[in-house]
């Protein structure tokens, strides 16, 4: 688990994507600037792009309104090396909805989702015990046929996009 | 917490938060910063006075506790591109096994574009990815390139067709670019 964020490749979001995904020259800047610092003002957004503070907050409102963008608070929860990220996939005999509905509201669950006939989540545990807990109510939830888990050891990219829409 | 925002357009809203404190947030979050940042998760650039309002603390203490957060390195405020923002994009994950360095695999793989997500894991793969492809012939150029990589053996693909649930947690990586070729799996380059 331990991370040690000097060596790894960049995060950012990638130029690419965000060339191909509906923004404009001036989206795309603002974008960046919101990606560095995501309670940036206006005002000094707008004085670094040459551009009027009206003119930031508007694009920006409309990006976030028409959903190329978010400004979300992300915390981080691998620094410490304290927490065990798994990734878990579960195959289910009765509708993955079903399943994944009972997981949404555990707590050391950031993130599900459904595959054909399975469900994907993430487990962020704080220690060794918590992830066999955890795992062990997997395995008994009603429904679960076949529990496969992975520990991630080591982080090498993440890059925040929205999983599925 | 923002319900019926942006991510509610975007066919999420059925997204909840968690009803208890996750294990995970940093030890050092105390019952205050926890509820500031259960503001800010989804919705980034709520206004400090509204924060302070709803908790019923001062501005200032939100100010100075908002700070501390980012500045300790412990919290990270960004802009992010929904999937939304593509048209047809196809997402999933794959299980990559091979033989021969996992961490080497992993440092020119985590270099492609289409890799939002990469790990060295412990389990039956050598590494995990995420993967987000714009439309069939990226995704086929994808899959034919990892399979391509040298000492991989299998990949086994699961395509993501409904979030269920998503809190965008860290590690907030930074840092250079990383160095050699990268692909850009057929897309075209961003505007200079």
């Amino acid at each position: 688990v331990a991370l040690k964020e000097s060596d790894r490749p960049s995060a950012r979001f990638d130029p690419v994507w965000t060339g191909v995904a509906k923004f404009d020259d001036t989206d795309r800047a603002i974008f960046r600037r919101l990606e560095d610092d995501g309670r940036a003002s206006f005002r000094s957004i707008g004085e670094s792009l040459s551009l009027s503070e009206a003119t930031v907050r508007h694009r920006t409102h409309r990006m976030v309104e028409e959903g190329l963008i978010q400004i979300v608070a992300i915390p981080n929860v691998l620094g410490s090396g304290r927490i065990i990220d798994t990734t878990v996939r579960l195959k289910v005999s009765k509708e993955p909805a079903t399943v994944a509905e009972a997981i949404r509201d555990w707590p050391e669950v950031p993130w599900i989702a459904l595959c054909n006939a399975e469900v994907v989540l993430t487990l962020y545990t704080d220690g060794v015990p918590a992830l066999q807990e955890a795992l062990q109510r997997l395995h008994e939830l009603d429904g679960v046929a076949e529990v496969t888990s992975f520990i991630c050891l080591e982080t090498f990219k993440a890059t925040y996009v929205l999983k599925a829409s | 917490v923002t319900r019926g925002g942006p991510a509610a357009r975007n066919g999420l809203d059925d997204v909840q938060p968690a009803p208890e404190a996750p294990p995970w947030l940093p030890e050092e979050f105390d019952a205050i910063d926890r509820a500031i940042f259960e503001r800010l998760r989804l919705d980034g650039r709520a206004p400090n006075q509204r924060i302070a309002e709803a908790l019923d603390v001062s501005e200032a203490t939100v100010r100075r506790r908002v700070n501390a957060m980012v500045d300790s390195g412990l919290l990270e405020i960004t802009a992010v591109v929904p999937a939304s923002a593509y048209d047809d994009a196809l997402m999933g994950q794959v299980d990559v096994k091979l033989v021969g360095n996992p961490r080497a695999v992993a440092t020119l793989i985590s270099s492609w574009r289409e890799v939002t997500w990469l790990a060295t894991a412990a389990g039956s793969a050598s590494l995990l990815l995420e993967f987000v492809c714009l439309g069939r012939e990226g995704f086929l150029d994808f899959v034919q390139r990892l399979h391509g990589v040298e000492g991989v053996t299998r990949c086994d693909i699961f395509m993501y067709v409904k979030t269920v649930k998503q809190i965008y947690v860290g590690p907030v990586l930074k840092g250079p670019a990383p160095p050699g070729p990268t692909s850009n799996g057929g897309l075209p380059e961003e505007p200079r």
